[in-house]
This record gives structure tokens, sequence and C-alpha cells, in this order.
């Protein structure tokens, strides 16, 4: 299929259609506004509906009532608005209905700036609402991944009845790139037909519930098969790029926008003789956590997590895995500016110097 | 009787009683089955069937019949 | 000729043969009851969608036979419209209680009204926060006590009773809106007859329609069933006026 030039947020919005989401609700908020301007006009073409709602709160929720009968349906918005959707987005998770939450972050804390920045990583990875629970996070580099990610999160979601989350930042949700686009997938509720709300005129079935509030064994019970899906996404859904990661004495650690920077280090590194590598998480969480456990740490002088926040935010995850065996070093920018080529060269350089 | 009160749904709120146009309702001096007093019809003779008390059970406790003549 | 018992009136069949979990005397069992029967009136039974709130009013969970959506405090317009657009041929219905309705839900109620969503809200307005112990509501009346206004509610600090229907009356794309009470026989025949209405215009596509309930809380309030009763037409009902505030099938 022929390549398309599209803008981030378009993309991703076109490769949820394309997927066979019919349902999207939010609220504007910079940078992510081409999401539903995109699909405000997109989705009436193939039947689908449109909401702008009234706040972040009101439009995640009315994702969870899309999602009740079965349809795809998501939401978009970038920090602000992601931190009024925890409620709503722990109710997904709660009720175990799919959906897709897309963050286009931005710098934070408060208001921050409306910038690119990677400030969510925490927010995303532990604690996107109340009450303990995960969701699969997938951090794109670029607009092919992000639209690819896109396509199959609906599938995670409905298999695992429970929302994905991508998480995106302002730079990737505004540049341009060439993208091939996915099929058209035709809605279907086949895959959450034996629990969704959804009726056919006619048909009769015996009455069900979805509900957020279970009583005490339930919601134990409950719990329990959520920290065996947790389980099992490490073992089998781990998503990550291992760059020259064999026989390196240096390793960066960076998803998303940061990484694609990163790497342009990296090459240049290498090119130059250094023995450095990279690991780039594509699902933030679950965490590539096998990554860090075949590195040689024989060899290794230094991990070096470069991130586009700071204080750096998914180091806590390295240093989990890690385990003392190397130094960790953080490197990053915040509040909106960008990481550059010769900053991050310098950075890692300077690591380099420091290790010997 | 024109009415029946489930004794397993009634909580004894007295709302029946209260409403009663022919006053021909009553509490029992016992507790029923979930340890509510239970009302009871003292007059069926002077019950209309009217349903008010059914109406205002909130528990939806009350069953209403009507006296039929039947050929049989 | 022989007598025999005919029977003219039982429970309707879209609630549960169990206990309901409200205390004795407490109206939301009643307003569950009439909901379920004017349900049942139009032949909706397996039609129906029920969203239920967070409070006392989402105790129905547990006694409500059919489709049932739990949705987040206030939330229950946002996720009603959700499904409605979703499923418009779904009779979908929306039971709030009156901090889920008036005080955190504000925005969603206002919103799904003013934008005139097909599906019908049902308010159950008894001036308190009943599940929670009884703490003052956006409807507590001026002098009435709760457990944060242990001296009665002042308007210095906590301004009037919120008048909800009064507020979706006043915008232009609700078809109707009414208030009853359920502290008589005629108050209860009457919010049936509204609450079928309403669900009728819905199933018409006439847009959006709110029935606000008058409630009571026996509990919370420290009455008797029959006080609460009393108190309402007391003091509730001066207030919280009932009738019929639009109706877009009157002098259309």
């Amino acid at each position: 299929m022929a390549k398309v030039l599209m803008k981030g947020c378009e993309a991703v919005a076109e490769a949820a259609v394309r997927a066979g989401c019919r349902f999207f609700a939010g609220y504007p908020i910079t940078p992510q506004n081409e999401i539903p301007e995109y699909l405000s006009r997109r989705l009436p073409e193939v039947g689908g509906v449109f909401i702008q709602g009234e706040s972040e709160v009101a439009s995640v929720n009315m994702v969870y009532g899309a999602a009740t009968m079965g349809v795809r349906a998501m939401t978009s918005s970038s920090g602000p608005g992601i931190s009024l959707k925890a409620e709503g987005i722990s109710y997904l998770a709660s009720c175990k209905l799919p959906a897709l939450i897309v963050n286009v972050s931005r710098g934070g804390p408060g208001l921050g700036s409306i910038q690119p920045a990677q400030s969510d990583y925490l927010q995303a990875t532990k604690a996107l609402g109340h009450g303990g629970f995960r969701v699969m996070v997938f951090a794109p580099y670029t607009l092919q991944e992000a639209v690819d990610l896109t396509y199959q999160a609906f599938d995670y979601a409905e298999r695992d009845r429970n929302p994905v989350f991508l998480l995106m930042d302002g730079c990737l949700g505004a540049i341009m790139e060439l993208v091939e686009l996915p099929e058209m997938k035709e809605p279907s509720d086949e895959n959450t037909k034996k629990w969704n709300l959804r009726k056919r005129p006619d048909e009769k079935r015996p009455a069900r519930a979805l509900t957020p509030i279970y009583p005490e064994i339930i919601l134990e019970m409950e719990n329990k098969t959520r920290g065996e899906l947790y389980k099992k996404w490490e073992r089998e859904d781990v998503k990550v790029e291992e760059f020259m990661i064999d026989d390196a004495e240096y390793v960066v650690v960076a998803y998303g926008i940061a990484a694609r920077v990163a790497k342009e280090a990296v090459i240049t590194l290498r090119e130059q003789g250094y023995k450095i590598g990279m690991i780039r998480p594509i699902t933030l969480y679950p965490f590539p956590k096998q990554s860090f456990h075949k590195l040689n740490y024989d060899k290794v002088k230094a991990i070096i997590d470069i991130e586009l926040t700071i204080p750096a935010q998914m180091r806590d995850d390295i240093a989990l895995e890690v385990m003392g065996r190397a130094p960790i070093f953080e490197y990053g920018r915040s509040g909106g500016n960008l990481l550059d080529d010769d900053g991050t060269y310098d950075a890692i350089m300077k690591v380099i110097k420091e290790v010997g | 009787m024109k009415i029946e009160i489930n004794s397993n749904l009634c909580k004894g709120c007295e709302f029946c009683i209260a409403f009663c146009p022919k006053k021909v309702l009553k509490m029992q001096s016992e507790r029923g089955p979930k340890g509510y007093f239970i009302p009871y019809l003292t007059d069926n003779d002077g019950c209309t069937s009217c349903g008010i008390c059914a109406t205002m059970c909130p528990d939806g406790a009350i069953e209403v019949f009507k006296e039929v003549e039947t050929d049989g | 000729m022989a007598k025999e018992y005919k029977k003219i009136y039982s429970r309707p069949y879209a609630i549960m043969p169990v206990m309901s979990g409200y205390c004795p005397g407490c109206l939301h069992s009643l307003a569950t009851k009439i909901i379920a029967e004017a349900v049942e009136e139009l032949g909706q039974q397996e039609n129906a969608m029920h969203i239920l709130p967070v409070g006392c009013s989402a105790l129905g969970l547990l006694y409500w036979r059919g489709d049932m959506v739990g949705a987040a405090h206030g939330r229950a317009p946002a996720v009603a419209t959700g499904i409605k657009r979703c499923c418009p041929d779904r009779l979908v219905f929306a039971y709030q209680g009156d901090g889920d309705l008036a005080a955190i839900g504000l925005a969603e109620i206002i919103s799904a009204a003013n934008r005139g969503e097909n599906f019908t809200v049902i308010f159950a307005n008894n001036s308190t926060y009943g599940m929670t112990g009884g703490q003052m509501a956006p409807t507590t009346l001026i002098g009435q006590k709760s457990t944060t206004t242990s001296e009665g509610r002042r308007v210095e600090d906590a301004g009037y009773p919120i008048k909800m229907a009064e507020i979706i009356a006043q915008l232009e794309a609700p078809a109707y809106v009414a208030r009853f009470a359920l502290n008589t026989p005629k108050g209860v025949n009457e919010a049936r007859k509204g609450i079928k209405k309403a669900f009728r215009m819905q199933l018409e596509g006439k847009g959006f329609t709110f029935i606000e309930l008058l409630t009571n809380c026996p509990t919370n309030w420290g009455m008797s069933p029959l006080k609460s009763l009393q108190y309402m037409t007391e003091n509730t009902m001066k207030y919280f006026v009932p009738g019929v505030y639009k109706d877009v099938e009157v002098g259309a």
C-alpha cells in the first residue's frame, strides 16, 4: 500500500478508525487537538459517533458507556486532562471495559507547558487512577509505530478487557511522516459479545450488569485475576527494541521521542568506535525487564537513562532490573524544551569519560 | 383475603396502615421473619381492594385481590 | 354464584423478588418500584437500560432485574450519552440522587440536558447524602440539620438548596421536565404517569426528559417513616414545588 504523509495526531486517529473504532469523546487540550478535530470529520463518514464532551471527566465516561455496548471507543488528551480522566480510567479497569486512551504529553506538573515532554511516565505506568490497577502502555517513537500500535491496541484491550494507553508526546503528535496505513476493519463486537450489553432487535438473553463495584470476596478474586494478567503481559506481551546491546559497555535507555534523538547519538558513537547500544522500551508497561538481564554486566560500565523529563522517571524501573550491577546515569530536558543531537551526544560522552 | 403481605419483603414502615382509607390494616404484635413488625388486614369485608396500600408500599410487599363472581 | 379472588396487583417483574437494601420507609424503594411499573406498562422490560450512580440510588444494583451499568459518581448522564448514542433504540435511563446529580455531577447533567440527549434522567431528591451517613446535600433545606450542618443549613455558609427541575427547564433542549413528590398516593400515581410519559417521549425520539422525585430519608433525617412523609409536605414541597416545568407536547 502506498505511503501517505500524515501528522502524528491525525495518523493515530485514522489508525483507530481503521481498527474499527466508532466512538470518540474528548475535550480540547493542546497538543492533541488534531485528534478530536480529525475524528469529528472522519467518524461520521463511517457511521461512528464523535462527541465533544463538557470535560475530560465526562468524555472518558462517555467512552465507558460506549464500551459497555461493545463499541470500540477511544479518548485522547494531554497530561492535565489525563489527570481528570484518571477516575474514568480506573472505572474502565474496574468494570473490565476495553478502550483506547491516548496521551499526547506535554510539560508538567500542573498546567506546565504546551510543548512536548515525557512528563507522564510515572502516571501512565504506575497509577493511571486509584485502586492499584495497571494498563498496557505503548510508547511509539515513529509515526509508523504509532499507527501500528494504535491499530493493535483495540485487540489487546478486548482480549484483556482492560483499557490500553498510548503514550505519545507533543513532538510525535505534531510532526509529519510517511506512514503506511493498515486496512480498514469492519466494526464488530465479536470479541465482546459474551459480556457486552448490546442487544439486537428481538434478541432475548438474561439481564446483564456491568458495574464498578463488587462484594469483597468477588473483588479480591477479580484483583487476583488482574495480578495474573499483569504477570502474563510480562511473559508474553513485552515489546522492546534492543539496539546493539550484545557487546555494549554503555547502554542507553530511552523511549518515544527521546529514543529517536538518543539513537542518533548511539549510532554516531558506534561509528567512533565506542561499544554502545540502546534498549528502547515500546511497552513501558509491561516493562522490558529481560532486556536488562541479558546484558553482560562484566562489560557494562554505565546505563544512561535519557528522557524528555527532569528528574528522570523511568530510572526506578531500570534500577530494579539492573540491581546495582552497573551505575545508572540520567540525562534529560524538561519544561517543553527538546533534546538535541549535540546536547545528547555530549551528555553520553561525559558519562563515558567519567566511567572510563 | 383481599390483600396479601409478603412478610419476607415488608419492613414495617406503616405507610399502608396510614394511607388505608378504610382503616382496615393494623400492626401485628409479633415480629415477622426479618425482624420487622408486619401489618395485617383486620376486616376483609371492609377492604375495598382499592390498592392504595400497595401503591404506597415502598417494597412491593403487598398483593391486591378483587372478589369476583364466577359462574361455577 | 361462587366467588373467588382475582389478583389485581403485584410487584413488577423488573424488581427482583428479594428485599431491597433500602431502609424501612425509604422512598428510593418506592421510586424503583414505580419506574419498574412504567417500564412494564410500556412493554420495555427487555429493552430498558438502567444506569446506576453512586450513593443509595445505586442499591438498585441488587434489586433491579434488567440490563444495568454502574457509573462513577455524578457521571451517569455521560455514561448514558455513550450508551444511547451507540444504541439509540434502547430505553436508557439514569437514576441519580441529589449529591450525584446536583453537586458532583452538575456539569454532566446540565450538558446532557443541553445537548438534548434522547434519554431520561430520574432524579431522587431527598435532601441528604444518605449512603455516607447524612451529610449536607446541595438540596438540603435551609435550617435542615445534617451531620455537617449540625445546627441546620445556613445560607451564609452553604447558599440555597438548588432547584434542579427549574434549572433544567430553563434550557432550550429538554422535552419534558417535571417534579413529583412520593409522599402521597396521588403523588406516587402522578409520578408513575410522568415517568411513563418521559419514557414514551424518549421512545418517540423527542429528546431529553427529566423527572425529579422528592423522596425522604427517615434514617438520616432522624424520624419515623411516617413523620418523614409529613416533613416533606410541611417543608420539602414548599421549597421544591411539584409540577410540570416543561413539556414540549403541550402548547407546542
